[in-house]
């Protein structure tokens, strides 16, 4: 995706690294980027999508055993990206979107780290082109 | 992937990249104090830029270098440090192609990691987090 470079100036320059947040620690980030980092943990959010599910239908597209993906659900609810909700005898999942959106967070912050980088950058070549024409 | 156009040929700004005393005057953010750069520009070689916020944290980024292919394309590891603590591993790659008399350059960062997981994926997340966010808000504003 381009980066249109005409965001006004002091806005990117403004755009500095921010200590992490206490909600982003490395240990919650790293607890989310490990739930994510299984492909049917992957799948079976992506199911979640489309709405909540019980165990026995999140096990259907996997060759797994319904305690074989409990144990994947386990996963991602302790990284915070699933909930169990009540419904009667049955506990469907449902996806949490927070962890998710933390991570967006802390992504953005890097890329308008090196937005603000390349703004300066521009800058500086236009002085070294200015100081050669003299 | 970030694709900027620089109205200067390309050896000039892959030069900005690879020469400690260009390094400072545009990687760290205005206000901040770069307190050491050093750059060794090949395969292997290593490079790092310290720099401290006017609250007096302390960043360091680090790595070394996979490709150095004056002027085309820059390889290299990225570690940031806050603090002195790792937050951010990963691997970047930027390209500069001539276009007319200035220069398109692309910059991707990739295999986002944080310490602890380390070994278990190398794949940029950034588009892959954006889509599910998107697309966990727009099924919850469906269902609401």
């Amino acid at each position: 995706m381009a980066l249109d470079v005409r965001v006004p100036v002091h806005i990117l320059n403004r755009m500095v690294p921010k200590p992490i947040s206490a909600a982003l620690t490395p240990d919650r980030l790293s607890a989310t980027f490990g739930a994510l980092a299984d492909p049917t943990r992957r799948a079976i959010l992506e199911r979640l999508m489309s709405g909540e599910a019980p165990v026995g239908e999140l096990a259907e597209p996997f060759r797994m055993t319904t305690r074989g993906v409990s144990k994947h659900i386990a996963v991602l609810e302790a990284a915070g990206l699933v909930t169990r909700v009540r419904d009667g005898q049955r506990r469907p999942s449902r996806i949490r979107a927070e962890p998710l959106a933390e991570i967006d967070e802390w992504l953005q912050t890097y890329r308008c780290l090196w937005a603000g980088r390349f703004q300066r950058l521009g800058e500086r070549l236009q002085e070294q082109q200015a100081r050669r024409r003299k | 992937m970030i694709e900027i156009l620089f109205d200067a040929p390309r050896e000039q700004v892959f030069r900005n990249w690879i020469d400690a005393d260009k390094i400072q005057t545009w990687f760290a953010p205005d206000g901040f104090e770069v307190t050491a750069c050093s750059v060794e520009a090949r395969p292997g070689g290593k490079w790092q830029v310290a720099y401290r916020s006017p609250q007096g944290v302390e960043y360091v980024e680090y790595g070394e270098f996979r490709t150095v292919d004056e002027p085309e394309r820059l390889i290299f590891t990225l570690t940031q440090t806050e603090s002195g603590r790792t937050v951010l591993a990963s691997l970047v790659t930027v390209t500069f192609t001539p276009v007319g008399s200035g220069t398109r350059m692309t910059f991707h960062q990739s295999g986002f990691e944080t310490p602890a997981r380390r070994d278990d994926f190398r794949e940029g997340w950034g588009e892959c987090f954006r889509k599910l966010t998107e697309s966990i808000e727009r099924s919850q504003a469906d269902a609401g």
